[in-house]
C-alpha cells in the first residue's frame, strides 16, 4: 500500500471493525506520518507540536453527578477500528466548524500529536497520526491504532490515548474564539507563500 | 376540553395477574427462571430475588448481634423487566409469594397489550400449575387525567358522569380534591364458578409541579378499575385453564373482566370523554 | 420487660447468584430496620418498636414492608444498557457499528453479579459495537465489556497496583475478583439496599 492510498482506505473499505489493524498490517511502519498522505489538499504534514481537536457527540459525555461534565472513553474508541478523525487545530477553517456544528457535535477536547505519537505499550508505539486532509476538510486527520492485542489490552491503549487528551470536554461554540482559529477559508499551499512573502516584503519596506 | 391525558390512551398501569391456591415453591420459580429467554426482547432483564431466613435471638435490634457465617437462602421471587432510560419500569412479569403479576405502563390498545400478557403469563402458568392449583385472575387499569385549564374554572363537568351508578351524587359538584373508593363482592353467572370483587376508585388531588415550572395547583385524577376472581375450587387442570384456545379460562375470564372494565369506565367517564378516550365509545 | 423472642426474619432480597458460604452476612445491629412488633408481644414498652430494613416478610407477628428492590441507579443503568439496543449501524456519524441484541443482554446479565460497596459503573457504546461498563475516577481505572458472546474482557488499573487483564471470561463467573480488588469493593447486600 501507498502512503496516499491511506485516506481512501480508511474512508471506503467495507469492513470498518478492522480497518487499523489491516492498515497497520499493511504499511508495517510510521513511515507515512513524515510524508502528505493527501498531497495538494493537505496543509502539509503533522507538526509534533500541532494541536488535534477530537469532537464530541452527546454519546461521548458523561454527566458527573456534580453537573460537571467528563469525556467518555468510546469517545477514542474509532482509533481502534476504522481510525478516530480529528482536525487539525492551526488549520481549521469557517465553513466545516459551521457543518460540525449541523452535525450536533456539543464540544472538543485536545491532545498534540507528539503526546499521541508517545503513547508506548510493552516499548511499541500505539497510534500512527496521519494527514488525511479531505477537499471540503483540510484540516482533517485521522489516528491509527498500530498494536492489536486481546481486547483488554485495547482497552489500555483506549485509556492511554484518552489520558493525552484534556480530561474534561470544551463546549463545541469555544472552538471559533480561540487564538489559533483561521476563520478564512482553506488556502492552497502556494498562495500561502506568496501571501507570505508579501508579508515579508512589506515589513522589509516598511522598516 | 379542559380535561386532558397522554396521547394516546389515559391508561397509565395494566395489570394482569394470575393467583395461586399456596406460594409458590422455589423448584417451580428456578424452572420459570430458565425460560426467561423466551421472553428476552420483552423482558431483558432478570432479578432473582433471594429469600433468607434470620434467626434474631436478641431484641431490642439496636444492640450486637451474632453474626453467622452463612444465612440459608433459597429463590423467593422473580422479576422479568423492562426499563427504560429513566429506570422507569415499563413493563414487568413478577412472580411473588402466590402470585404471577404482568404490568405495563405502555398501554394504547387492548389487542396489542394482551397477546403479550397472554402469552407470557400462560407460559408461566403452564410450569406453576402443574404443582400448584390457580385460584383466582385479576385484572386493573389505572389511568390518568389532568386538568389543562385556569384552576378558578376547575370543574368535573365533561369529565366525570353526573348520573354515575358507581360514584356519589354529590361528586360531579366538586369543586377541589375528592375521592371515591367504592368496592363490592358478587358471583357472576359465569363457569368456573366463582366470586368476582370489583374495585371502583377515583381520586382527585394536586398533582406534581412540573420540573422548571413555578409551583402552582395542577389537578389530577387518578382513576383505578379493578376486577378480582376467586374460584370456588382452585384450578389444577392445566388443559381446562390454558390450553383450550378462546375457551380456555384463563382468556375467556380475562375477556369477561376487559369488557365489564370498559363498562364500569363507561359508567364513570362523561359521554365527552369516553369519546376520546381509544376503544372506549360504543 | 421480655425481650427474648425467638422471633425468625424472612427477608427478600436480590442477592448476586454467587452469595452463599464464606461471603459477608448481614450486620444487623449496624444497620436501620423498620417493623412494627405486636406490642403484646413486647410488654408494650416504648422501645420496642424497632427499625427493620423494608422487605422483612410476615413471620411470627412481623410484618411484611414489602421486597428489597434495586438501588434506583441500577435500574437507571439498565435502562441506558437497553436503550443502546436501538443503535443503527454508523450511529455516530463516524461508521460505528450498532450492538449486538446479545451484547446488550450480555451487559444486564452482568448486571446482576455486580458486587456490593462498588460505586455504580457507567456505560458505553464503543466503535466496534461492544457494549462496556466503566469505572473512571482518574488514577483508577476499570472496562468490562461485552460483545455478544457471553463472556466478556476486563481491564483495570491504579497505580501502585499491577493491572488487571482478562478476556473471553464467561459471564457466569461473576464479577472478576480481581477488579473488586482494585475497585476497593466488599460489604453485604444490606449495605447496598441500605444506602
Amino acid at each position: 500500500m501507498k502512503c496516499v492510498d491511506i485516506p481512501a482506505f480508511l474512508r471506503e473499505d467495507h469492513e470498518p471493525k478492522t480497518r487499523c489493524e489491516r492498515l497497520s498490517a499493511a504499511l508495517g511502519g510510521f513511515q507515512c506520518e513524515n510524508e502528505s498522505v493527501a498531497p495538494g489538499i493537505s496543509p502539509g504534514i503533522i507538526a509534533l507540536d500541532e494541536p488535534l481537536v477530537r469532537y464530541l457527540l452527546e454519546d461521548h459525555i458523561e454527566e458527573m453527578p456534580d453537573g460537571s461534565k467528563a469525556v467518555k472513553p468510546n469517545a477514542f474508541s474509532h482509533a481502534g477500528t476504522n481510525g478516530m478523525s480529528v482536525d487539525r487545530r492551526r488549520h481549521i477553517s469557517n465553513t466545516h466548524a459551521a457543518a460540525e456544528v449541523a452535525r450536533n457535535y456539543v464540544g472538543y477536547v485536545l491532545a498534540t500529536c507528539a503526546n499521541i505519537r508517545d503513547i508506548q505499550a510493552e516499548g511499541k508505539r500505539c497510534f500512527a497520526v496521519y494527514d488525511t486532509a479531505l477537499n471540503i476538510n483540510p484540516a482533517h486527520a485521522d489516528i491509527c491504532q498500530c498494536v492489536f492485542a486481546p481486547k483488554s489490552q485495547q482497552a489500555k491503549y483506549r485509556r492511554r490515548l484518552k489520558d493525552v487528551f484534556d480530561r474534561f470536554p470544551t463546549p463545541f461554540e469555544e472552538l471559533s474564539k480561540s487564538q489559533e482559529y483561521l476563520p478564512t477559508p482553506p488556502r492552497s499551499l502556494c498562495k500561502v507563500l506568496v501571501d507570505r512573502l508579501k508579508s515579508l516584503f512589506r515589513r522589509r519596506s516598511a522598516g | 376540553m379542559p380535561w386532558v391525558f397522554g396521547e394516546p390512551n389515559p391508561v397509565t398501569r395494566f395489570t394482569v395477574s394470575i393467583e395461586m391456591r399456596d406460594p409458590i415453591a422455589p423448584g417451580i420459580l428456578k424452572q420459570i427462571a430458565e425460560i426467561h429467554g423466551r421472553f428476552r426482547q420483552e423482558l431483558p432483564r432478570k432479578i432473582e430475588q433471594q429469600l433468607m431466613a434470620l434467626p434474631l435471638p436478641f431484641l431490642p435490634f439496636s444492640g450486637p448481634m451474632v453474626q453467622q457465617a452463612n444465612f440459608p437462602h433459597q429463590l423467593g421471587g422473580l422479576v422479568f423487566d423492562y426499563v427504560g432510560p429513566t429506570g422507569t419500569t415499563l413493563r414487568a412479569l413478577n412472580l411473588i409469594q402466590n402470585r404471577v403479576i404482568y404490568m405495563t405502563t405502555q398501554y394504547n390498545r387492548w389487542g396489542e397489550t394482551w397477546p403479550l400478557a397472554h402469552r407470557i403469563l400462560s407460559e408461566c402458568g403452564k410450569i406453576i400449575i402443574e404443582a400448584n392449583a390457580i385460584s383466582g385472575i385479576l385484572l386493573e387499569y389505572q389511568s390518568t387525567y389532568q386538568w389543562d385549564d385556569d384552576n378558578a374554572e376547575f370543574n368535573l363537568a365533561d369529565f366525570i358522569r353526573a348520573d354515575s351508578d358507581l360514584l356519589p351524587p354529590s361528586l360531579i359538584h366538586r369543586t377541589s380534591a375528592v375521592h371515591s373508593y367504592n368496592g363490592w363482592m358478587e358471583r357472576p353467572n359465569d363457569d368456573p364458578p366463582a366470586a368476582r370483587v370489583d374495585n371502583v376508585n377515583v381520586a382527585i388531588a394536586e398533582g406534581p409541579n412540573l420540573l422548571g415550572e413555578p409551583p402552582t395547583t395542577r389537578w389530577q385524577a387518578r382513576i383505578a378499575v379493578q376486577h378480582r376472581l376467586v374460584f370456588d375450587a382452585p384450578i389444577a387442570d392445566r388443559q381446562q385453564f390454558f390450553d383450550r384456545d378462546a375457551d380456555a379460562v384463563f382468556p375467556a375470564c380475562v375477556d369477561r373482566m376487559h369488557e365489564l372494565n370498559k363498562n364500569f369506565v363507561r359508567r364513570v367517564l362523561a359521554d365527552a370523554m369516553i369519546a376520546r378516550v381509544p376503544g372506549l365509545a360504543i | 420487660m421480655n425481650h427474648q423472642l425467638p422471633l425468625t426474619l424472612i427477608v427478600l432480597a436480590n442477592l448476586p447468584p454467587t452469595w452463599g458460604v464464606g461471603c459477608d452476612s448481614p450486620v444487623l445491629g449496624d444497620l436501620v430496620y423498620e417493623a412494627r412488633l405486636p406490642t403484646a408481644m413486647i410488654d408494650g414498652h416504648p422501645d420496642a418498636t424497632a427499625s427493620l430494613l423494608p422487605g422483612i416478610a410476615a413471620e411470627a407477628g412481623v410484618q411484611l414492608l414489602g421486597p428489597i428492590s434495586p438501588a434506583h441507579e441500577l435500574d437507571v443503568l439498565a435502562g441506558k444498557l437497553l436503550s443502546f439496543g436501538g443503535y443503527k449501524p454508523n450511529w455516530d456519524g463516524e461508521q460505528a457499528c450498532s450492538p449486538s441484541d446479545d451484547g446488550v443482554y450480555d451487559a444486564i446479565d452482568f448486571l446482576s453479579f455486580l458486587p456490593q460497596g462498588i460505586p455504580t459503573p457507567k456505560p458505553m457504546v464503543l466503535a466496534s459495537g461492544d457494549v462496556a461498563l466503566y469505572w473512571d475516577d482518574g488514577p483508577l481505572y476499570a472496562e468490562i465489556g461485552f460483545d455478544g458472546s457471553h463472556t466478556y474482557y476486563a481491564y483495570a488499573e491504579r497505580p501502585g497496583s499491577a493491572a488487571v487483564h482478562l478476556d473471553d471470561e464467561p459471564i457466569k463467573k461473576g464479577f472478576p475478583p480481581a477488579v473488586l480488588a482494585l475497585l476497593g469493593g466488599g460489604g453485604t447486600f444490606v449495605e447496598r439496599a441500605a444506602a
